[in-house]
């Protein structure tokens, strides 16, 4: 039992902080502000074909498609740094979720039509499963409405269930996106309506499964990096002021015991990245990283926001943004911003399937503790 | 990065498991625990024999040179069982103290009757006015000639009873809290001057008040330079908690799976209450807060073996914070989820539910190392 990194650890380590000090700049040196937040990074971007350019895009591929051939635990590492220096992954629904379904079930040509794009980080996608009017493919023509499309708004492409896996340009005559305002003007969710949109036989994906997983991926192991990034942005705030607030010796225990929880979601991180390393089951850790990251996550980002005092009040909007300059405080919007943003966490964790967290508390229930099933599970 | 264990941690954990599975039922504690002495002389000597007592120490002072890693899958394994014996007073801190500062002739003269088992120790630390302060101390160590008087009041010794020797602390200057000051001192139980007030503790286990009353040591007594004992202290204390730590997971997951066990038969409306999804979340939670708590201690442990340092402190109160909070949770809901019954003597759930709640309170609770981990 060690901490110590081995020297295959060791090397790709040193490579990717190397990498990042050459290729990663932190938004106007404020990462934790609201420059950094306001710029969403979306493909094509400099810092993706950085990484395109090192060979980085898509670690866990085979190979032969454009994979880097690294040990799981290198990969992890990776994504850890890359959390760690605040900095996006190329992990996204093209490369963790459409690029390994078309890599298993694609067609020739759709391999040769998709997956370069999606390699070289050029494209975005969106998929759509969930039905808010049944969407079915008759004639050639698809129609129907998908609700809870995450990203459909900057996506090139879309993943689409209609009695079977289609892909879909989502500038293709027939589909418009539609979409649904969130609490804090953050997330890109969408409806998509498609209304007679012509679709051809080669768009079709030979896999009939609605319930497709793709392979664990693990930048789902790096929430306790991105969480110390909002720690960092209370300790910002309550050290201001001569540090009133970091003074204070409620916010103190509080504060503090939410490090500890950071620090143990950290370590169930790393026993499940331990297990999957050794593939072992990693899914009972998992879970429960999941669990707690998203509860104190949304404890942590709940206490910045709460940091601001007055200043969270100004509405997020591009309204702050005008020439007059921010209103009230710099950190005010993210922190307020990802308080409401944070909400979402527990209705879709990222445990490998986007269930509540308490659909995933009847998933433990039932497949570690061998209880038996109360209430139908729902999905 | 790798959290497996080597070939010898492996056979070391399933000795200790097969302990507690064959020789440590429930019932044979409760017997152990109503006895004159409160542990069993026989257990003692089968833990010598199977060289548990000796672990933490070098090859040199007679034991296995084992590390952090090694003390928690003991320990982790003796709270499966609820081990009564006096391991952590003996073998972790008094035992600790000699490991981190005794000279040649001190380890010569206790570890040997430590690793074989003739000799008990016990840790005189704490003072009744300064809860988890280790500074804190009004016991005196005056010069007199080549040697020192001691004269003081020391709280709730574990293994008091038993012990041989005490680890004393005492100011040998300094004001009451001042961290600098403090001197560690190795103290016969049969010395003249050394009285005690025996009792059981709330967990089973046992303890003494003692009282020091003009007790002559010699220069060889002073265990540690002198003043410097408070460095001493706190590491020992340091590895204390990640022995109760680990205790404290294996109890955990005896309560965790036992109260699984339960509501899978426990019928009721014609059903097993396990069925019942308020009921399962709640085990669900237990469950989570046992693989928190573990998660910390293999931090904790790993950093320990890395090097005492800051970072090993602030691992240590983070385990500790965690333990603290999941046992209280895991404690209360498995007494909740067996219903009267885990009221009972009768049962196992209470004697875990107690033991649970003394750890919380040993070495420093929640509150306090919370502090503690934000000053680190």
């Amino acid at each position: 039992m060690r901490l110590a990194l081995s020297p295959e650890e060791s090397q790709l380590v040193d490579a990717v902080e190397a990498f990042l000090a050459d290729h990663f700049k932190p938004v106007a040196d404020a990462p934790l502000g609201l420059a950094a937040t306001l710029t969403p990074v979306r493909v094509p971007h400099p810092w993706f074909d950085a990484l395109c350019g090192a060979g980085w895009s898509v670690p866990g591929w085979p190979v032969a498609d454009g994979g880097t051939g690294w040990t799981r635990r290198q990969h992890w590492h990776f994504e850890r740094l890359l959390a760690q220096a605040g900095a996006p992954s190329p992990a996204s629904v093209a490369t963790t979720f459409a690029g390994p379904m078309l890599l298993a079930h694609g067609s020739d040509e759709q391999r040769r039509r998709l997956l370069p794009e999606i390699r070289d980080l050029q494209v975005a996608w969106c998929v759509a499963v969930a039905d808010a009017k049944t969407t079915t493919v008759s004639k050639g023509e698809m129609r129907g409405v998908k609700a809870w499309v995450a990203g459909a708004g900057s996506a090139q492409w879309a993943l689409v269930w209609a009695q079977g896996w289609w892909v879909v340009p989502i500038d293709t005559p027939g589909v418009a996106v539609e979409p649904v305002p969130m609490m804090g003007n953050q997330l890109d969710v969408c409806r998509l309506h498609f209304e007679g949109v012509a679709v051809a036989a080669w768009q079709r994906i030979a896999c009939d499964d609605r319930q497709w997983q793709a392979p664990f991926h693990p930048a789902g192991w790096t929430r306790a990096a991105r969480l110390a990034h909002t720690l960092q942005r209370i300790d910002l705030l309550a050290g201001e002021n001569g540090g009133a607030l970091a003074q204070d010796a409620d916010f103190r225990r509080e504060r503090n015991a939410l490090e500890v929880a950071v620090a143990s979601v950290q370590a169930l991180e790393l026993r499940a990245v331990d297990a999957w390393a050794g593939a072992r089951d990693s899914q009972p850790l998992s879970l429960v990283a999941a669990v707690k990251g998203v509860q104190a996550g949304q404890e942590l980002s709940a206490l910045a926001a709460r940091s601001m005092g007055y200043y969270s009040l100004p509405y997020p909007d591009a309204l702050l943004l005008s020439n007059e300059g921010v209103i009230g405080h710099e950190l005010a919007l993210p922190a307020v911003q990802q308080m409401l943003f944070d909400r979402a966490w527990s209705l879709h964790t990222s445990a490998g399937a986007s269930e509540t967290t308490e659909q995933l508390k009847n998933r433990v229930a039932a497949q570690v503790l061998g209880l038996p099933e109360d209430a139908p599970q729902g999905d | 990065m790798d959290f497996s264990f080597t070939d010898e941690q492996n056979l070391l954990k399933d000795s200790v498991e097969r302990f507690v599975q064959n020789d440590y039922g429930f019932e044979d504690r409760q017997k152990i625990v109503r006895t004159e002495q409160g542990y069993s002389a026989d257990n003692w000597n089968t833990f010598a024999e199977l060289g548990w007592l000796g672990v933490p120490f070098s090859e040199e002072d007679g034991g296995f040179g084992g590390q952090a890693v090694d003390m928690m899958l003991i320990m982790e394994q003796f709270g499966r069982g609820l081990i009564v014996e006096p391991y952590l007073a003996t073998v972790i801190l008094a035992g600790g103290a000699l490991k981190i500062a005794g000279t040649a002739e001190q380890k010569a003269a206790y570890l040997p009757g430590i690793v074989d088992g003739s000799k008990q120790g016990a840790l005189a630390y704490a003072e009744p006015q300064g809860r988890f302060n280790l500074a804190d101390i009004t016991t005196s160590a005056s010069k007199d000639g080549d040697g020192y008087v001691l004269n003081g009041y020391k709280a709730v010794v574990l293994n008091g009873p038993a012990a041989d020797f005490l680890v004393v602390s005492a100011r040998t200057s300094g004001d009451q809290r001042d961290t600098d000051g403090v001197s560690l001192f190795i103290v016969d139980t049969a010395a003249d001057g050394v009285s005690r007030r025996d009792y059981p503790t709330v967990d089973a286990f046992r303890a003494s008040e003692v009282t020091l009353e003009n007790v002559r040591v010699s220069a060889d007594a002073l265990l540690g330079g002198e003043g410097q004992g408070l460095a001493v202290l706190e590491q020992v204390i340091d590895e204390g908690i990640m022995a109760v730590g680990s205790e404290a997971v294996g109890c955990m997951e005896v309560l965790y799976k036992d109260t699984v066990e339960y509501c899978k038969t426990r019928e009721q409306f014609g059903q097993p209450i396990g069925k019942f999804q308020v009921l399962q979340h709640r085990m669900v939670d237990m469950f989570m807060e046992h693989e928190q708590s573990k998660s910390l201690m293999f931090m904790a442990a790993m950093r320990m073996d890395e090097g005492y340092d800051d970072a090993a402190k602030k691992a240590i109160s983070a385990f500790k914070v965690q333990v603290g909070k999941s046992g209280r949770f895991v404690g209360q809901n498995a007494v909740q989820l067996h219903g009267g019954m885990g009221m009972t003597d009768e049962l196992n759930i209470g004697h875990y539910f107690k033991r649970l709640t003394i750890i919380d309170t040993l070495f420093g609770n929640v509150d306090y190392h919370l502090k503690r981990f934000g000053a680190h």
